[in-house]
């Protein structure tokens, strides 16, 4: 008797109850996968070797063997004073990568002051609002040593402007200045609503952030191509991976546009994923994302270069999976999480902390964050080898099939003409609404089981310390910027700011002048409203 | 008579994922619901409070900036004789926070935690009160 | 009620006095001078966004605008979820939007037109009633008010299925909106070639593009009476009718009519055996 007889048979003998599969992406998850559910798999084609095309099992070759992934934590509340401390302290804690929360005001291109800001100054990031800010947030901390992550989009030219005059007053070159920008505009609109202006000028100051860089700070990471938000906002695996490639393909497009060549800008493209609490479905999207990239890169873009192929990403916990309820349980559900992202052959890890769904994370609980990972790199062994899951039948079959689903949503985003038609007609918008509501159904009747949410429940009252911004931030910050306005060169400033709107109507690359209404002590809402007077701003569809 | 409420996103936080499975599970429920949109001043959510005249309307913000818009929000109501809409809130909300806002006039606070359909049988049990 | 000219009625009061209206108050429509216009169009067409920026635009010159915004109820619970605010940029004293629902297509249309008269007569200058779009309610819309511009955008199939429709025939003017994007001109040279007479007007609303010229010309439009919007009051007086026939027959047969409905839903009889049987219960058969 074959294989395929005696597992027909060993599975008709079986009567046992079986409760339903919780894969999160509308896969049919069967009881037991066998090398039948493998019949196309060639090892050289589907996985082939770590470090090398498709990139399945790794971008490197030794991974973790060498050094573990960046352990790297986002932060940033309140003045750049205080955030400025916490650095300095991070930093003589030996961490080598700093990773900025700005607050909403700044991500959003507006000021301290201005009306729209009340009550989120300094709140869920630092406020900078002009460069005597980033002065301060920088201020003893040597750039040409650290690597910065700034996860800012919409006003990105102006915070990286901010940061290289930073590094010239400093004396540090801007070749020698090293980090990442988010910088990814479609996610904004798709899923994370900082956005300012519409698509198309968003989409220039995009690409114009990417060729000045790759000239002019040829180690900065221009873009940071993200999938986390949309899964925050309830994509599911097989759409975050979609949506994320989707959003990377329209990108290289658009640099491509300005002339130049696939294999000048691919290897310093980089990615951000979620990782959720279905462990093996978001090992095996991991794998998935970094085999596609890599044959689209290489099929489509035809890249020369095999370092352009390879996708390396970033990794942040599921925010969303955070339970208010029982607290405590969320150190376990980040620890599972992370272990998947590990798995998954991340570059960086960012692990939430547990008390985030109640307020911004206290000293304490990011301390139990950063522990999980060091527990997963040095005591757990999954350092010990190379993609250690793969060649298991339901990690390889779920890897293909999550592939499948994905490639589907591209070739329908390729047939509405792209992602940014895709965007503006609302459809990924309503892919991801629908799944979110689908899932949100679930687990109001109890289908999906959240513990200690609608399961394991008790009536506890959660007694924690919480941390709390002070309001006197806002109006110190308010304060500070109106000195800042009585004192400057007002004529410079009117000036460049002059040259920058007329500038938004050509098309030349808008980085230099931003860099000059930055010098000029221009605020951050000012540069930001220069270009909107030219460029408007965004409402986006409605879609629910 | 269908009861009309108001989701709204003061401040300029842009996750809306739960305001609008809110907004479709009221519809499901047989709401008429105007949703906002994301980065709305308290003024503006007032005044649309009332040219919609909606029976309730629902606050909803995670940025941590509800101490200072929420009860911009009541005051800019009130200013326009619309004082008798009722107010529910959701968010990232500590408990001492909530109590505060519920002094103010806010009727009922979601923290973080609280289900969809807690506040919509909540929205239903208002309607209810209005019927009878 | 109250139905004279007032045009110191606060916000709150005419917001009051709709919720009246669309709760089904027995109120006759107000005079009012106020010019109506109604805009209608495919599905992503860009419409919200084009009647935002027409309102900023029309407020900046210093007139008080009024915009009705409906969207469809959901036949099932009855519920909707009204999103057109969304696409608004500004709030202002000047401007008063009100979103309503479809509720079940029973009087859209007449309540739109009561409300519009309402805002006319409170003293707004200039009445936008946004429709749902692609549907039979566009022709009533064509009716009520007095310019109706149909919005298109280029490369939308479902602006290609609005040229086939007889709306084309009865709208005042059409909008080429999104006309930046590619195959706009040839979309335009088709639309002028095939509607010589029309009144076409180029517009990229998200930049407020071409809005200036349009708003102009909504501003200085006199309503002329011709065979087309004969046929659009045609259509309408047909609904309005249909609807007060049908409500007359429901109230004195609702039961027949919901036991049919049940009997269909459960295959028990064929749609148009029911339509038969409510013919007969209709005429007391």
């Amino acid at each position: 008797m074959g294989l395929e007889e005696e597992l027909s048979e060993w599975n008709k003998s079986i009567k046992a109850k079986e409760r339903k599969p919780l894969n999160t992406s509308g896969l049919e998850i069967k009881r037991l996968y066998t090398p039948l559910d493998l019949k196309e798999f060639d090892y050289l084609k589907s996985l082939g070797f770590p470090g090398k095309h498709p990139y399945t099992r790794g971008v490197y070759p030794t991974m973790y063997r060498t050094r573990p992934w960046t352990m790297r934590q986002y932060a940033g509340f309140g003045t750049a004073k205080e955030t400025n401390e916490r650095y300095k302290y991070l930093l003589s804690q030996g961490q080598t990568g700093l990773s900025v929360a700005f607050d909403l005001p700044t991500q959003v291109g507006i000021d301290s002051d201005d009306e729209l800001a009340l009550g989120e100054v300094g709140k869920v990031g630092v406020a900078i609002d002009s460069i005597e800010d980033m002065e301060t947030l920088f201020d003893e901390i040597d750039l040409s040593k650290i690597s910065t992550s700034m996860t800012i989009n919409a006003p990105a030219t102006v915070l990286l402007a901010m940061y290289i005059t930073v590094g010239e007053k400093k004396g540090i070159d801007r070749k020698a200045l090293n980090g990442t920008v988010q910088n990814d505009i479609l996610k904004e609109y798709i899923a994370r609503g900082t956005y300012i202006y519409p698509p198309v000028p968003s989409m220039r100051l995009t690409t114009d952030l990417i060729t000045y860089c790759s000239t002019e700070v040829p180690k900065w990471h221009a873009i940071s191509i993200s999938g986390y938000h949309m899964r925050e906002a309830g994509a599911t695996a097989a759409q975050e991976i979609a949506f994320t490639l989707a959003d990377g393909i329209t990108y290289c497009e658009e640099v491509m546009k300005r002339g130049i060549g696939i294999d000048d800008f691919a290897p310093n493209l980089s990615f951000f994923f979620a990782s959720h609490s279905n462990f093996f479905e978001e090992v095996a999207k991991f794998r998935a994302a970094r085999r596609m990239w890599a044959e689209i890169v290489k099929n489509r873009f035809n890249a020369k270069e095999e370092r352009s192929c390879a996708l390396k990403f970033h990794t942040q916990t599921g925010g969303v999976t955070l339970t208010a309820q029982q607290p405590e349980n969320n150190i376990v559900r980040v620890a599972l999480q992370a272990l998947a992202a590990v798995l998954g052959g991340t570059q960086s890890l960012h692990t939430n902390s547990f008390d985030e769904a109640l307020a911004l994370p206290s000293e304490r609980s990011v301390n139990i964050a950063l522990r999980t990972q060091q527990l997963i790199a040095y005591e757990s062994g999954v350092c010990d080898t190379v993609d250690p899951l793969g060649g298991s039948y339901y990690i390889e079959w779920l890897t293909d099939s999550l592939e499948e689903k994905a490639w589907k949503y591209i070739d329908e985003i390729d047939r509405m003409g792209g992602m940014m038609k895709a965007v503006d007609n609302g459809y990924v918008q309503r892919e991801i609404a629908n799944s979110a509501y689908e899932y949100q159904l679930k687990v109001e009747n109890k289908e999906h089981i959240i513990v200690g949410v609608n399961e394991f429940k008790n009536d506890e009252k959660v007694n924690m310390e919480l941390l709390k911004v002070d309001e006197a931030v806002e109006r110190a910050q308010v304060e500070k910027l109106k000195r800042l306005r009585d004192r400057r060169d007002k004529s410079r400033v009117e000036e460049s700011l002059r040259t920058l709107e007329k500038k938004c109507e050509s098309d030349e690359n808008l980085m230099p002048y931003v860099l000059e209404c930055v010098k000029s002590y221009a605020t951050l809402g000012e540069i930001c409203g220069a270009m909107k007077k030219v460029f408007g701003e965004y409402r986006p569809p409605e879609v629910f | 008579m269908s009861l009309r409420v108001m989701i709204a996103k003061p401040g300029l936080d842009g996750h809306d994922r739960g305001a609008k499975v809110l907004a479709r599970a009221l519809r499901d429920a047989g709401m008429e619901v105007i949703y906002t949109g994301i980065r709305r001043t308290p003024s503006e959510i007032a005044e649309a409070a009332v040219e919609e005249d909606v029976d309730v309307l629902g606050l909803n913000c995670l940025s941590g900036a509800h101490m200072s818009l929420f009860p911009k929000v009541i005051e800019e109501l009130k200013a326009r004789g619309a004082d008798d809409i009722i107010i529910i809130a959701s968010g990232i909300i500590p408990e001492e926070d909530s109590e505060k806002l519920k002094a103010l006039g806010i009727r009922e606070v979601f923290g973080p935690g609280s289900s969809v359909k807690e506040i919509v049988d909540f929205i239903k049990s208002l309607d209810k009160s209005r019927n009878g | 009620m109250d139905e004279s000219n007032n045009t110191s009625r606060s916000k709150r009061e005419i917001a009051k006095l709709i919720t009246q209206i669309e709760n089904g108050a027995e109120l006759t429509p107000p005079h009012s001078e106020a010019t109506v216009v109604g805009v209608t169009g495919a599905p992503g067409s860009g419409k919200s966004t084009l009647i935002s920026a027409m309102a900023r635009a029309l407020v900046d010159k210093g007139k008080k605008i009024g915009v009705i915004a409906v969207d469809p109820s959901s036949p099932i619970s009855g519920g909707a979820v009204l999103g057109d605010r969304i696409r608004l940029n500004f709030t202002h004293e000047n401007l008063f939007f009100r979103s309503i629902a479809t509720r079940g297509m029973r009087s859209i249309s007449k309540s739109a037109y009561t409300i519009a008269k309402v805002l006319g007569a409170s003293g707004y200058d200039m009445i936008i009633i946004e429709t749902v779009g692609g549907g039979q309610e566009d022709y009533e819309i064509c009716a009520i008010s007095d310019l109706s511009l149909l919005v298109l955008c280029p490369e939308s199939g479902d602006s290609i299925q609005m040229l086939k429709s007889g709306i084309i025939e009865l709208a005042d003017a059409i909008v080429l909106n999104k006309s930046d994007m590619e195959g706009s001109e040839i979309f335009y040279t088709m639309l002028k070639n095939s509607f010589p007479e029309k009144h076409i007007f180029r517009t990229v609303a998200l930049y407020s593009k071409g809005v200036d010229e349009l708003t102009s010309f909504m501003l200085s439009w006199k309503s002329v009476e011709d065979h087309r919007k004969e046929a659009a009051i045609r259509s309408f007086l047909a609904m309005m009718l249909k609807e007060e026939l049908f409500s007359g027959f429901l109230k004195e047969n609702r039961d027949v009519f919901e036991e049919n409905v049940r009997a269909v839903a459960k295959r028990e009889k064929e749609i148009y055996e029911a339509i038969e049987d409510l013919m007969r219960a209709k005429h007391k058969l």
